[in-house]
């Protein structure tokens, strides 16, 4: 038993049994925050329009930008963590087709979480009210606590120029919202039908306290 | 205190045996602030630095004038949103602005430690009539003034493009003057 607990732990050819601490807090700490942020950020943009409802909106955008960049941090965290270290690897039992869904998912889950708060970033820093079509330099305290920096260059630019930035950004911004939902949703889908059809530990070794369904390396 | 040209041109234009005596501003006892709402949120601020000339006699009033000075990127609400925005373009703009300017035309009595100074408030280069109403107790060498009036922030152009129609911050905003001086 302790010689196979040495030879896990020094053997870095042999792929995890589970995610790691570190990828499971950080899978479902940004989760939660896609779960917020994508009705948080369709009631905003509607709501942005409606004089009454001026003190929610903006305490709405204030949250939204904190969460958003928070976001951004975890994931660059989340991809240098995947990139720097050892993950399981995919069942044994999937067909190639499943597995190269399996990774481009992955790779668009990655761009989403990154791009979702670069396009809001690169839209709150034209400072362009989009929705409205006016100048619009909001600043982004984060949390309430500290200024965040916006993207440099975008508020000495013209009108002309920041209102086309603010307006691409968040077109993009919009429709990978969309590619959230689509890709959370088969991401989600994905998971259960592991878990309940497969019956492997997919879903299991991303799940906290989990041990991973049949005879792993830990689970013997 | 630094005079500027305006202030040197003002005490030059008033005969020496005329002049009421210069007053000088206690800063800790006095504030120059300013109160709005802010995205349904009532908000108060004040200018941490500004400076004041003042000749009053209230028994001569042609001859007493105000003009006060406000370093705008001292403007400061204790927010953090509010005051990174007032230091924007779009609100005080202290890059191209870094003064705003308030000179008394005449002060006439309005009652017993009444009157009224009717003057020109100069904001990033915008100049309007201004009537600031204010009650003064002169008690011998030591003087307190207070006074407030409303002004339109749209016409002195803060905030005139990205909130025209006051959907965030109100149009209506307070100015209140505490001021204590000594001759």
């Amino acid at each position: 038993m302790s010689t196979d607990r040495v030879a896990a732990g020094s053997a870095p050819a042999r792929p995890r049994s589970r995610y790691s601490a570190v990828a499971i807090v950080l899978h479902w700490t940004i989760a939660l925050g896609i779960l917020l942020m994508v009705p948080l950020g369709w009631w905003m943009s509607d709501a942005v329009t409606d004089p009454s409802q001026a003190a929610r909106v903006f305490q709405a955008y204030q949250l939204h930008k904190s969460i958003g960049l928070s976001i951004l941090v975890l994931s660059m965290l989340r991809l240098l963590w995947r990139l720097t270290h050892r993950f399981p690897e995919l069942p044994q039992h999937m067909p190639m087709w499943e597995k190269a869904a399996a990774r481009a998912s992955h790779i668009l889950l990655y761009g989403l979480i990154l791009l979702m708060p670069l396009t809001g970033w690169l839209y709150v820093s034209a400072g362009w009210n989009a929705a409205m079509n006016l100048p619009f330099p909001a600043p982004t305290i984060w949390f309430g606590l500290f200024q965040w920096p916006h993207l440099p260059g975008l508020a000495e630019a013209s009108d002309a120029t920041r209102a086309r930035t603010a307006g691409a950004a968040i077109t993009v911004h919009a429709w990978l919202a969309w590619g959230a939902v689509a890709l959370v949703a088969l991401h989600a889908a994905a998971a259960l039908k592991h878990h309940l059809f497969d019956r492997d530990d997919v879903l299991a070794r991303m799940i906290p306290g989990l041990r991973p369904r049949g005879p792993g390396p830990e689970g013997a | 205190m630094k005079r500027s040209p305006i202030l040197v041109l003002l005490t030059l234009s008033v005969p020496a045996a005329a002049a009421p005596p210069a007053w000088t501003v206690i800063p800790a006892q006095s504030r120059v602030g300013f109160a709005g709402t802010h995205a349904g949120t009532a908000f108060t601020g004040s200018f941490g630095q500004w400076n004041a000339a003042i000749r009053f006699d209230p028994a001569d009033l042609g001859h007493s004038s105000v003009t006060v000075q406000f370093a705008t990127a001292t403007a400061k609400t204790g927010d953090t949103f509010r005051d990174s925005a007032l230091g924007q373009e779009e609100w005080f703009d202290p890059t191209h602005f870094p003064r705003a300017t308030f000179a008394t035309r005449t002060i006439t009595a309005a009652g017993p430690n009444r009157y009224v100074a009717d003057g020109v408030l100069t904001i990033k280069g915008k100049a309007l009539p201004v009537k600031l109403p204010f009650q003064l107790q002169v008690n011998g060498a030591a003087a307190r003034m207070e006074g407030s009036t409303t002004v339109d922030r749209i016409a002195f152009g803060l905030g005139a493009k990205s909130d025209p129609n006051a959907q965030w911050v109100s149009r209506p905003i307070k100015l209140t003057i505490q001021v204590a001086a000594r001759r």
